[in-house]
C-alpha cells in the first residue's frame, strides 16, 4: 500500500513539475538584478537584461506612453523617471503602425542602475516587478519578471536620525556627570581663574576659555572620526560585537571598578601629561590646546570607563557616525562647565567644595562599572553557550552589587580611601532610594518575573532553571515531567487557539516542548479561511471529553497554511518544486504536502516525540465526536507502547 | 483485541492510500476576437464534484474571493472593474464566517471569467496575469492557489 502511495506521489510530482516548467518557460529575456548598499540608507540596484535574438526591449522611460516599467515593493517614496539611469546599451528606434512617435528599444544586453532610499535597519529581501514590453517582428510580447534581491546588511543597524539625538543627549549628560568626578572637578576653579587672570582683557579670557572647551571636544571627536574614516564605518561595530573585545571590555571594566574601589590608581603615563603640560606652558592657542590635552590625559582614570562604556554602547546600537556623535556629545558635556564658568565667574564660589563626596562618586562609578562588566561577560557567555551567567546568576550578582551600592550610599560600608560620614546628606539619601528601589525591583526576577524594564540587558528567561512564570503554561501538574516546557513564543501575537488550550504555532518549538513534556504531538493543519477547521473546533474540540484529553495528553501544534507573516530572511528557501517559501503559511503547507502528501485542511496528524507518525490515518473533517475520541485513544496507546519499549 | 487492532490498522493503511494532493480545478485560458483590436479574455474553470470555487464577489470575512490580476502592458487598455462571471452562482449564509454571517458566493461544475481588452494600434501582443482562487468541498478546503496565464492576442 505504501508503495502505491509513493507511486501516486511521484506521478503527481512529475505532473506538477511539468506544469511548473511550462509556466516558467518565459526565456525571452535573461534578467539579472543585484543590489548593493551605497550608504547606510541607500541601495543601488543594478538591472541587466539580455533579450534573446530577434527581440528588442523597450526602456524604462517613465514619461513615455509605451515603455517597460519598474515597480519595487515597500519603498518609502515612489520611483520617478530620473531615478533610473541607463549605464550601457545600444538603442534603435521603432514605431507603432498608428502613430509617428519614435520609441527607443534595446536589442542587445542593456544595464540600468537606480538608487533607492532604504532604512538602515531594513533586512531580508527587496522584491519588485519589471513589466517589460518588447518587439519581435510584428508582435509586441509583454510579461512580468518578478525579482527578489537580498538587501545587504547595513553597518548602522538600528540607528535612525532620532536615535542620533538620543545618543548625543545620553553622551552629553554622561560628559556632565564626568565633570563631578574627582579627577576633573578640582581642576575647574583653577583652570577658570587661570583664564580670567592671565588674559589681558575680559574678551581674551572668554576667547581662551572657549578655545579650551573646543579643544576638549576636538580631542574626543577627532580620533573617533579618524578611526571610523580609516577602517570604515563598521569598525567600531565589529569591535563591539566580537566576543574577544567583549571579553576585553569585561576585564577592563573589572579592573577599573577595582581601581575605583581604591585598590590602586590608574592613570596614563606621567611623561605624557608632563610633555603636554610643557607644551601648554608656551602660551597662545596651541598652548591652550595642550592644556586641554593635559586635562584629557590626567582625567583618564575617571573618564576612561565612561568613554569606554559609551563607545561600546554607541557602536553596538548603531554605527557609522554614532560613536563620533557620542564622543562629540561627551566632550561637549565635559567642556561646557569650563566655558560657562569663564563667562559667569560669579558662579565659581557657589560650586560645592571638593572633598569626600567626590570619592563617593568614584566608588559609585565602581559599582556601576562592575555591573556593566558583567553585561559584557554575559554577551560572550550567551554567544558561546557556556551557561556560566544564566539569568538567575546574573540577577543575583546585580542584586548584590546594587544592594551593596545602596548600603555604601547610606554610609554603612567604607572603603580605605573614604572619609567618615557623620550624617546622611540629602543627595546621598535620594541616590540610595533609587539604588535600593532598583535592587528590590530585580528580586522577583529570581523566581521568573519577566522584568520587562531590563529586557535586553539581562540574559533571556530560557537560561533560568526555576521559573514560576512558566507554570501558567503547564497544562497539567505532570508528575512525570518535573521540568515544564517553555511556553509558546513564536507568532502568539498573531495566532490564537480557542477554549483555553495551549498551542504552539511553530513546529520546532512544539516538538521541543513535546520532548520535554514526554507527550505525543497533535498536528493541527488549519487556516484562517478554513470553515471546516472552525466547525471541527466548535463541534468536536469543544466537547469536554475531547478538550480534557487535548489539554492533558497532547501537545497541540497548530500550523496555519495561510498565515502571511514573513519568515526571517535566513529561513526563507526555495523548495524542490522551485516555489519560493517566504511566509509562515507557505512553510507549513510545504511541510504538510511533503510529510503527509495532503494539501487540504483540516488535517489532524499525531506524532511521537521523534516526529514519527503514530498512525497513518489522515484524519480530516469528521464531526463525529466519538470517533475523534477513539482516534485520540488509539494514538495515545501507540505512543505509550513506543515509549515503554 | 490485538487482532482487532491489527485489522483496524490495516484498514487505516488502506484508507491512507487514498490520500493525495488534490487539484480539483482545471483552468483553460483563451481570447476571443470581438472586433479588430478588441478581445474578450476568457478564463474558464472546470470544477470537479463536489468542490466549489468562490466568486470574486463572495462576502468579506469568508473564504478568499477569486482574484484576477493582469500584468501591466502599455499596449493594452483593460476594461475597468472586475471580470464578468458567466456561470450559476450559488449563495449561502455560512455561520462559520463573519458575525453576522456573510453571504458566501460560489460556483460548482464550471464558471467563466470574462474581461474585455483593447489593443493599441491593433498590433499583436499578449496578456499575462494570475488568477488566485480557493476551493472547498463539504469536508475540507484547499489553501488559496495561484495560477498564471499568458494569452496571445490575436
Amino acid at each position: 500500500m505504501r508503495i502505491f502511495v509513493a507511486i501516486c506521489w511521484w506521478c503527481f510530482l512529475g505532473f506538477t513539475n511539468q506544469l511548473a516548467a511550462q509556466s516558467k518557460a518565459d526565456t525571452s529575456i535573461a534578467w539579472n538584478v543585484t543590489a548593493q548598499r551605497s550608504s547606510d540608507t541607500s541601495l543601488v540596484i543594478t538591472i541587466q537584461a539580455q533579450p534573446k535574438s530577434g527581440l528588442s526591449l523597450f526602456g524604462f522611460s517613465m514619461g513615455s506612453s509605451l515603455s517597460s516599467s519598474l515597480q519595487i515593493d515597500s519603498l518609502s517614496r515612489p520611483l520617478s523617471a530620473t531615478d533610473i539611469q541607463i549605464i550601457s546599451g545600444k538603442t534603435s528606434v521603432v514605431q507603432l503602425p498608428d502613430d509617428t512617435t519614435k520609441y527607443n528599444v534595446y536589442s542587445d544586453t542593456v544595464v540600468w542602475k537606480l538608487a533607492v532610499v532604504i532604512p538602515a535597519n531594513r533586512k531580508g529581501w527587496l522584491t519588485g516587478n519589471i513589466n517589460w514590453l518588447g518587439k519581435m517582428g510584428d508582435t509586441f510580447p509583454s510579461n512580468t519578471y518578478s525579482f527578489r534581491v537580498a538587501v545587504p546588511a547595513s553597518a548602522a543597524d538600528t540607528t535612525t536620525s532620532g536615535g542620533w539625538w538620543q545618543i548625543f543627549l545620553i553622551c552629553f549628560l554622561t560628559g556632565l556627570v564626568a565633570v563631578i568626578t574627582p579627577c576633573v572637578f578640582p581642576l575647574i576653579p583653577v583652570t577658570v581663574s587661570f583664564f580670567l587672570k592671565k588674559s589681558e582683557t575680559k574678551q581674551a579670557g572668554w576667547r581662551n576659555a572657549l578655545w579650551y572647551s573646543i579643544s576638549i571636544v576636538l580631542i574626543y571627536t577627532i580620533p573617533t572620526l579618524l578611526l571610523t574614516l580609516i577602517f570604515g564605518d563598521s569598525i567600531l561595530y565589529r569591535i563591539s560585537v566580537s566576543p574577544v573585545s567583549n571579553l576585553l571590555f569585561f576585564l577592563i571594566f573589572l579592573i577599573f571598578a577595582i581601581s575605583f574601589f581604591g585598590a590602586f590608581e590608574i592613570s596614563l603615563p606621567n611623561s605624557w601629561a608632563n610633555k603636554a603640560d610643557r607644551k601648554a606652558g608656551k602660551g597662545g592657542l596651541a598652548g591652550i590646546f595642550f592644556m586641554a590635552l593635559t586635562l584629557v590625559i590626567v582625567s583618564f582614570s575617571c573618564t576612561g570607563p565612561l568613554v569606554g562604556t559609551l563607545l561600546g554602547q554607541t557602536s553596538s546600537n548603531g554605527v557609522g557616525i554614532a560613536p563620533v556623535i557620542g564622543m562629540f556629545g561627551f566632550g561637549l558635556g565635559l567642556a561646557l562647565p569650563f566655558s560657562l564658568l569663564a563667562f559667569f565667574p560669579a558662579l565659581l564660589p557657589a560650586l560645592p567644595k571638593s572633598g569626600g563626596w567626590l570619592n563617593a562618586v568614584k566608588v559609585c562609578f565602581g559599582f556601576i562599572e562592575l555591573a556593566l562588566a558583567l553585561k559584557f561577560f554575559s554577551n560572550v557567555d550567551l554567544s558561546y553557550h557556556w551557561g556560566i551567567l544564566d539569568r538567575d546568576v546574573f540577577l543575583v550578582l546585580w542584586i548584590v552589587i546594587f544592594g551593596l551600592m545602596s548600603l555604601y550610599l547610606l554610609g554603612k560600608i567604607r572603603f580605605s580611601h573614604d572619609s567618615e560620614l557623620k550624617y546622611l546628606s540629602v543627595p546621598r539619601f535620594f541616590l540610595a532610594l533609587i539604588s535600593l528601589s532598583f535592587t528590590i525591583y530585580m528580586v522577583p526576577g529570581l523566581w521568573g518575573a519577566p522584568l520587562n524594564a531590563l529586557s535586553g540587558f539581562i540574559p533571556p528567561a530560557v537560561t533560568q532553571d526555576f521559573n514560576l512564570n512558566n507554570l501558567q503554561y503547564q497544562t497539567s501538574p505532570a508528575p512525570a515531567s518535573p521540568s515544564a516546557a517553555a511556553a509558546p513564543v513564536k507568532y502568539t501575537d498573531k495566532l490564537k487557539v480557542p477554549f483555553g488550550l495551549t498551542a504552539y504555532f511553530d513546529l520546532e518549538e512544539g516538538m521541543t516542548a513535546a520532548k520535554k513534556l514526554k507527550k505525543p504531538v497533535m498536528l493541527d493543519f488549519t487556516g484562517h479561511t478554513c470553515a471546516n477547521c472552525r466547525k471541527m473546533e466548535e463541534q468536536v474540540w469543544k466537547q469536554p471529553e475531547v478538550l480534557e484529553r487535548l489539554k492533558k495528553d497532547f501537545v497541540l501544534i497548530s500550523l496555519y497554511v495561510d498565515e502571511s507573516t514573513p519568515l526571517p530572511a535566513e529561513e526563507q528557501y526555495t523548495d524542490a518544486e522551485g516555489n519560493f517559501i517566504s511566509t509562515v503559511g507557505e512553510k507549513n503547507l510545504a511541510y504538510e504536502k511533503a510529510k503527509f502528501g495532503i494539501n487540504a485542511q483540516p488535517l489532524y496528524m499525531f506524532l511521537d516525540t521523534n516526529g514519527e507518525p503514530l498512525s497513518d490515518v489522515r484524519y480530516g473533517y469528521d464531526p463525529d465526536v466519538k470517533r475523534f475520541i477513539t482516534h485520540l485513544e488509539n494514538v495515545k496507546q501507540e505512543f505509550n507502547r513506543r515509549t515503554q519499549q | 483485541m490485538k487482532k482487532l487492532l491489527i485489522a483496524s490498522l490495516f484498514f487505516f493503511c488502506w484508507h491512507a492510500s487514498s490520500a493525495q494532493i488534490e487539484n480539483p480545478v482545471q483552468w483553460n485560458f483563451s481570447a476571443t476576437k470581438v472586433s479588430p483590436g478588441v478581445y474578450d479574455i476568457v478564463l474558464s474553470a472546470e470544477i470537479e464534484k463536489p468542490w466549489h470555487l468562490y466568486s470574486q464577489f463572495t462576502g468579506k470575512g469568508g473564504p478568499i474571493p477569486t482574484t484576477i490580476t493582469f500584468r501591466p502592458n502599455p499596449l493594452l487598455q483593460i476594461a475597468a472593474g472586475k471580470a464578468k462571471e458567466v456561470g450559476k452562482p450559488e449563495k449561502t449564509l455560512d455561520p462559520n464566517f463573519g458575525q453576522p454571517p456573510v453571504p458566501v458566493v460560489y460556483f460548482s461544475n464550471e464558471v467563466k471569467f470574462v474581461k474585455r481588452v483593447t489593443v493599441r494600434g491593433k498590433v499583436s501582443t499578449n496578456i499575462a496575469g494570475t488568477v488566485e482562487y480557493m476551493v472547498c468541498n463539504d469536508n475540507k478546503c484547499l489553501p488559496p492557489t495561484k495560477k498564471s496565464f499568458d494569452i496571445k492576442l490575436p
